[in-house]
């Protein structure tokens, strides 16, 4: 009786394969290992013309570089948001992504904030990540339509300092992302409201160096082999 | 407080389809969800398929979302082809199809509804495991449950227009 299963060689992507078992074994009461969470606040807001971004994510702009010369016409917000979309939607939630995206294309300024399973909504203003609640009561007490470039760069400011202060998650400083018509400018550090109090006059220095305890030097040439292949070229 | 916000967002939803005399009425709420924390206040659950047919989504917001992109899109291809504008049984078997093939992986509830010229204005709901039912009213949703009794009292056949979207805005 021959075997009706085969071994077949893993193909690429995600494999679903051991979630079912860390669920099981999470129900059992194994406390799963935990990953690095960057703990965030991101926030994104519309004012007149354009909109800001506080914690810029370009996981698709090669995807969208290929398809601007495809078509040869500038990228619009909402293909990238359908890139973003289609590819978090089939990792089914287990990429743990929770994007805040923005641009001003053709058809004007669009925010979009876009959820770990998939989901998109389309706001005038949107915080995500673990100091989201903490940002979205700034922007909902704060937030009125026809804010100027400047008004709207505070209010950012404020809600994401609301999340550093307030989230346990969030910290350090501000970056801020102002993108318009043509133009982005990035504000790296725009806001240090947790510098360093006591930095040491004298700075520095590390007495004690590592001591260097053995060289071993090992060429790769010997370990490689370069066999020179005299065939013929290939022939359609 | 127990905050899951990687809870996967779904619409606890009211969502209502009613058929009139003249057409089709459809409602619905403007909440999301992650959990408890309310994500999206002023969400649209009202998705257009085509010109005359409209969907209300209701359970993930995702599952429900990329169904009516799909749907959209072979209504779309679909209209080209037939030369004229797709009929509401059609968008709605389109759904069920999707709905009942997938039915281990998708979480969604739906209703259609639409108008067009050979049956008029038509409602079908298409709930979980991908029924489909084509009924003079639809509700749907989480919050559907206690509209049941609601519209047992209040519906009537052939309604006009103004009564029908107060019956929805009232529920």
């Amino acid at each position: 009786m021959s075997q009706s299963t085969v071994d077949v060689p893993p193909k690429g992507g995600f494999s679903f394969d051991l979630c079912k078992r860390n669920d099981m074994l999470i129900q059992k009461g194994l406390k799963a290992p935990s990953f690095l969470k960057t703990g965030t606040t991101i926030v994104g807001l519309i004012f007149k013309l354009s909109w800001f971004l506080s914690h810029c994510s370009d996981m698709v702009s090669s995807q969208l570089r290929l398809h601007r010369y495809q078509t040869g016409r500038d990228s619009r917000v909402i293909t990238a948001l359908t890139l973003l979309k289609k590819h978090l939607f089939s990792y089914q939630g287990h990429v743990s992504a929770a994007l805040v995206l923005g641009g001003v294309d053709i058809t004007g300024p669009h925010l979009h904030t876009i959820y770990p399973h998939g989901s998109t909504d389309t706001l005038p203003f949107a915080t995500m990540g673990s100091g989201s609640l903490a940002a979205m009561s700034v922007f909902e007490a704060k937030y009125k339509e026809g804010l100027t470039r400047d008004e709207g760069i505070k209010l950012v400011a404020e809600a994401i300092c609301s999340g550093i202060f307030n989230d346990l998650g969030s910290g350090s400083n501000v970056d801020i992302c102002v993108i318009t018509k043509g133009n982005k400018e990035y504000l790296r550090n725009y806001m240090e409201p947790n510098p360093r109090t006591y930095v040491s006059s004298k700075g520095y220095s590390f007495t004690k160096k590592t001591e260097v305890l053995r060289t071993k030097i090992t060429p790769l040439m010997e370990r490689v082999e370069i066999t020179e292949v005299t065939g013929e070229a290939m022939e359609e | 407080m127990d905050l899951n916000l990687d809870a996967p967002h779904s619409m606890g939803t009211t969502i209502i389809g009613v058929t009139y005399n003249g057409g089709v009425v459809l409602g619905a709420d403007s909440r999301t969800s992650t959990g408890m924390y309310v994500a999206n206040r002023a969400s649209d659950k009202i998705t257009q398929l085509t010109d005359n047919v409209y969907v209300c989504r209701s359970g993930s917001a995702a599952d429900s979302q990329v169904v009516s992109d799909y749907v959209r899109y072979f209504l779309h291809q679909h209209t080209i082809q037939l030369g004229q504008p797709a009929t509401v049984k059609v968008s709605a078997n389109l759904i069920r199809m999707l709905a009942y093939n997938n039915k281990n992986m998708l979480q969604t509830g739906l209703i259609v509804g639409g108008w067009d010229k050979y049956e008029g204005g038509k409602i079908y709901g298409i709930p979980l495991g991908g029924t489909v039912v084509e009924q003079p009213f639809a509700i749907g949703g989480s919050g559907s449950s206690y509209l049941y009794g609601f519209f047992d009292q209040a519906w009537k056949e052939n309604m006009t227009k103004e009564e029908a979207e107060v019956k929805i805005i009232y529920a």
